[in-house]
């Protein structure tokens, strides 16, 4: 006899989370299922060698809504963000490399060491981008209009965008037309002269994104990275404390809190379709659990295709969904070291370490990882963002000891062997990125402890991220807003009657910033769906 | 008191279309054109004795029937017919396909290699003409006159219209259009078709001109801009259509000066232009001024330092004009045939990694050596543009940067000139063995002989940020901050490409602000 709820969650990913929370605190009978032993999706710790917290995929936050976190409460619950003070490029050969501060004028005396101008310009260009990204928020924290209809309501919804971009003035506007259309190097080439400035700033442009810096569309993910916000400080970014499954353990606990119940462990088939509408789901062991509604978390490839399933689609609707781009490009090395892995000998203490380390000394070095992946390679020399999270927060290693995680691009989910073959390839991929590291820290070997290498594929096999997309689809311009994940569809429903999403595969996209889960919430409950 | 009403600077297509329509409207026009040749890059050239080309560029699709008509070019002896010429893709293995007007004869022939793409090709024009109608408007019209710091009525219906015109597609249609249009040609060309060297022929156009390569985004939009502009024939290539806007210009009572190069165009104490003044002191005055030549040349080298704005300055100077085009002509002295098809206009490229391949090294500022091409055969029409029984053939090489970090010695050219016969073997056994005479124009040439910035044969990258608002907002529709200083070429909407609609576009407004 199973109990009916108001709506089952398939997927235990942040948005699922923060969408049962929302759900919960509305007073409904929310089930959260989740297929691995752990909660999070890629917002995730593990203890995936005895005594160290890793952060196995995403490794920072700043996107994250502080509304949301108000409205769920979550500081109560555990959330709890360490802000990183610094930004720090090395260079190889030794030299002190460049590190950004939290304090302008610290940053300031760094950039002049290798452009005076462009120690100049940095404050402009902060304030422009900032400016640009207040645009931008605007855009993610409503649903996206719907630019097919002549429905008021849509109208007005597009014209209070509409509005916003007016009174940016000619100026800005046309900067945005650029940061829109633009590559990010381009874009960056119209402010700067200094490679070492240029690389780590043009790479935060393709974080995630099968693009090069050299790729046009991708200036406007620089700004995605500008809209960080900690307490209201801009642009500021952050470790949570226990690893970035202290993110998910927070919205998990503010959902039980609320009376949600979470299951692990329990993989889901497919969702129980009745004459177009959604009834429950239907779980791998065979057992049946109704619903009023359900809501999917999983990637919009996995919701249509598998838990709908092509029979239950229009031809039209499977078309357009498998023209829905996935596309990783990115992989995840994670170290155990046994020592402090210094980047930079010349310089004093540790604080410059205290926040990200970009290995990317110039653009053409981004651009070259990049072409490599084109035709099916990953890159030998990549592009890495790494941090050693142990230094601010000594809960995640034994004494002494660091994790160190390291992004990397760019490594194609399809490679030229076929992406089966990514397993075989992992440990060549581990061994490319710690050669990188050594040419920056000599003594990198001798202090690791263990490494753990998470490839497109594992982000797809384990964590159920289609070809490795940590975004849950390319943050594309034909791929967002109104067309995101496939246009008709972007408002968190699909063709299944009472079959909604809430994972980054839904606008306003991917990185940890709650807003799927939210706003999918905030839609059910207006329509009252439930 | 000046004997002119305006200047045209500049003898290209363009500028003789501007200066023909103002003087039938019975201005007093003055062209000024630094060579002693009048065309541009439009201009045929003996590049070797007994051989011609018909252009620099040899893409004449893109003629408006408008502006043949307003110019009345056919009864000035232009030959035009409504429907663009044939041009054949070549693949390295020896296949290719016939792409022709007709949609259908074109499909049957690709039906030969794959039924699918016989379909994928008949269901891509359609989708073509349903939105040709909107690209058209876009890009026969001056761009729309909205201050969007001022928001006017007038300007908030204008947006209106081109809003319900998208709507007119109907919502598949509008919404697939917004689809695609972000998409690189390589995502956009991959949905439909399967046949490698098929799809980067078609994408090829695109591409040309492009600071990208088949996976840049946007180039889709490149692609529709061109296909759907598309519509025309000029058998005697670009050539004929300056000889008829020659004498049309003549007719009309245009006065032509050339051998007078510009150094500057003058301003009085006010800053209101009062007329140009040439290499060697001669001034001329006048109180309008069209510039057709680049608007980095109009704005950057026409005038003095502090003489404009600092915002102009500063746009203008981020203009990307990254040239990645080179020529190769070739005085053959036998029959040419590629793929074994005696052909006028054939494409290179044979698949999308290939062509990207020959962009990536531009980003590095060097050079690949395996450049794709574009080519035409002048003599397929007009044997006598070559001894009896011998050829010319024209190449536009792909991607050659005028960023090239060794620079363009004569040793490069060589080696480039080398590295097109070597691609032109594949598809003409022995060709090189054939050749009599041969001129290799790097980017940097281009500019040194046409004043092109930057060696960009569309005075502009044709890029999102760079059409519509071209070259920048403040003179997007042809008038400029500077009072009596009008821009009339390739740099303003709808840019580069043998279309004389700038020329034509700006001649109106001209006419509309006087």
């Amino acid at each position: 006899m199973s109990k009916k709820y108001d709506a089952i969650i398939i997927g235990g990913g942040h948005n699922g989370l923060i969408n049962a929370a929302y759900l919960a605190k509305a007073g409904k009978k929310v089930l959260v299922l989740e297929k691995r032993y752990v909660l999070g999706g890629a917002a995730v710790s593990e203890e995936i060698h005895p005594g160290f917290t890793f952060s196995v995929c995403s490794y920072v936050v700043s996107l994250f809504r502080p509304h949301i976190i108000r409205e769920l409460s979550l500081v109560k619950h555990g959330y709890d963000i360490i802000p990183m003070d610094a930004s720090y490029q090395p260079l190889p050969d030794g030299d002190i490399g460049l590190c950004k501060w939290g304090d302008a004028a610290k940053t300031r005396r760094e950039i002049a060491r290798f452009s005076k101008k462009d120690s100049e310009v940095y404050g402009e260009f902060n304030k422009v981008m900032t400016h640009m990204a207040k645009l931008a928020k605007e855009v993610i924290d409503h649903p996206a209009p719907d630019v097919a209809s002549i429905n008021p309501k849509e109208l007005s919804s597009l014209l209070r965008m509409g509005k916003v971009f007016k009174n940016l003035g000619s100026e800005l506007l046309q900067m945005n037309t650029k940061l829109l259309t633009m590559s990010s190097a381009d874009f960056l080439d119209l402010w700067f002269e200094s490679e070492i400035l240029k690389g780590p700033l043009a790479v935060s442009g393709i974080i995630g994104t099968f693009l090069g810096v050299r790729s046009p569309g991708t200036a406007y993910v620089l700004l995605h990275h500008y809209m960080g916000e900690l307490d209201g400080a801009f642009r500021s970014w952050g470790f949570s404390k226990g690893g970035t499954g202290g993110v998910s353990n927070a919205c998990a606990d503010a959902a039980r809190s609320f009376g949600a119940e979470i299951r692990t462990n329990v993989s889901v088939s497919n969702v129980k379709i009745v004459n177009g509408k959604a009834m429950g789901v239907l779980l791998a062991n065979g057992d049946e659990i109704d619903s009023k509604i359900v809501v999917s978390n999983l990637d919009p490839n996995r919701t249509y295709l598998k838990m709908i399933g092509e029979d239950n689609l229009s031809s039209d609707i499977t078309k357009e969904i498998k023209r829905f781009k996935m596309r990783g490009s990115s992989g995840k090395v994670n170290f155990a070291l046994n020592g402090v892995p210094n980047f930079c000998r010349k310089r004093k203490g540790l604080e410059y370490m205290k926040g990200d380390i970009a290995i990317v000394p110039n653009v053409d070095y981004a651009e070259k990882a990049y072409d490599q992946a084109k035709y099916g390679e990953f890159s030998e020399r990549p592009f890495i963002n790494i941090v050693v999270p142990s230094l601010t927060d000594p809960t995640l290693a034994p004494p002494g000891k660091h994790v160190m995680s390291c992004f990397v691009q760019y490594a194609p989910f399809y490679i030229k062997e076929g992406p089966e073959y990514w397993p075989k390839l992992s440990d060549k991929f581990g061994d490319a990125v710690q050669e990188t590291i050594k040419e920056y820290v000599p003594d990198i070997d001798s202090l690791v402890e263990h490494r753990q290498v998470v490839t497109p594929w594992d982000m797809q096999q384990t964590f159920g991220l289609t070809e490795g997309n940590i975004f849950q689809g390319e943050l594309t311009l034909e791929q967002l807003l109104f067309q995101r994940p496939i246009s008709g569809y972007a408002k968190y429903k699909t063709p299944i009657r009472n079959l909604w999403m809430s994972g980054s595969g839904t606008h306003p996209g991917g990185g940890i910033m709650g807003s799927g889960g939210e706003l999918s919430a905030k839609s059910i409950l207006k329509e009252k769906a439930i | 008191m000046s004997k002119y009403d305006i200047i045209v600077i500049g003898g290209g297509h363009n500028g003789l279309t501007t200066a023909t329509i103002l003087a039938k409207k019975g201005k007093k026009v003055l062209v000024v054109e630094k060579r002693n040749v009048l065309g541009g890059i439009a201009a045929g050239e003996e590049f070797y004795p007994g051989y011609s080309t018909t252009g620099l560029l040899h893409d004449t699709s893109g003629v408006r029937p408008q502006v043949v008509k307003a110019l009345q070019l056919e009864k000035y002896g232009l030959v035009i017919e409504n429907n663009r010429a044939d041009v054949t893709i070549l693949s390295k293995d020896g296949k290719s396909v016939n792409i022709q007007s007709d949609v259908n004869a074109t499909a049957e022939t690709i039906n030969n290699f794959s039924k699918n793409d016989a379909e994928a090709y008949k269901a891509y024009q359609e989708f073509l003409k349903k939105i040709s109608k909107v690209i058209n408007d876009l890009m026969e019209n001056p761009p729309p006159n909205i201050n969007i710091e001022n928001l006017t009525m007038a300007s908030l219906v204008v947006l209106a219209k081109k809003g319900m015109m998208l709507k007119g597609l109907g919502n598949k249609t509008m919404m697939e259009l917004l689809k695609v249009a972000p998409m690189s040609v390589a995502d956009f060309l991959n949905e439909k078709f399967e046949t490698d060297f098929l799809k980067a022929g078609i994408a090829a156009p695109a591409i040309y001109g492009s600071y990208a390569g088949p996976w840049s985004a946007y180039s889709t939009i490149n692609l529709m801009l061109w296909e759907c502009a598309s519509r025309s024939y000029i058998k005697g290539g670009p050539q004929a259509l300056v000889d008829a806007l020659l004498k049309a210009a003549i007719q009309a009572g245009v006065e032509i000066h050339t051998g007078a190069e510009v150094e500057k165009i003058l301003l009085d104490t006010d800053g209101v232009v009062k007329g140009v003044k040439l290499v060697g002191g001669e001034e001329i005055l006048s109180t309008k001024v069209a510039a057709s030549c680049t608007p980095k040349e109009t704005f950057l080298n026409l005038f003095d330092d502090f003489e404009l704005e600092y915002e102009l300055d500063y746009w203008i100077d981020k203009i990307r004009s990254r040239g990645t085009t080179a020529k190769v002509n070739l005085a053959i002295n036998t029959l040419v045939q590629l793929n074994d098809q005696t052909v006028e206009f054939a494409r290179t490229g044979n698949s999308f990694d290939e062509m990207e391949k020959a962009f990536d090294p531009v980003k590095y500022k060097e050079v690949t050596d395996a450049p794709f091409l574009d080519i035409h055969i002048p003599t397929y029409n007009n044997p006598s543009l070559a001894p009896d029984g011998h050829s010319v053939v024209s190449v536009q090489v792909h991607q050659i940067p005028y960023n090239f970090e060794a620079g363009w010695s004569e040793e490069a050219k060589k080696k480039l000139g080398e590295d097109v016969l070597k691609e032109l073997d594949i598809y003409s056994t022995g060709l090189s063995k054939s050749v009599v005479g041969m001129e290799v124009l790097s980017p940097a040439d281009f500019e040194e002989r046409y004043t092109l910035t930057e060696g960009h044969i569309y005075h502009g990258e044709h890029f999102v940020d760079q059409l519509i608002t071209r070259p920048i907002p403040a003179c997007s529709r042809y008038t400029t901050p500077v009072s009596g200083l009008y821009l009339c070429g390739s740099g303003s909407h709808p840019g580069g490409g043998i279309t004389c609609m700038p020329g034509y576009l700006s001649a109106k407004m001209i006419l509309k602000n006087n």
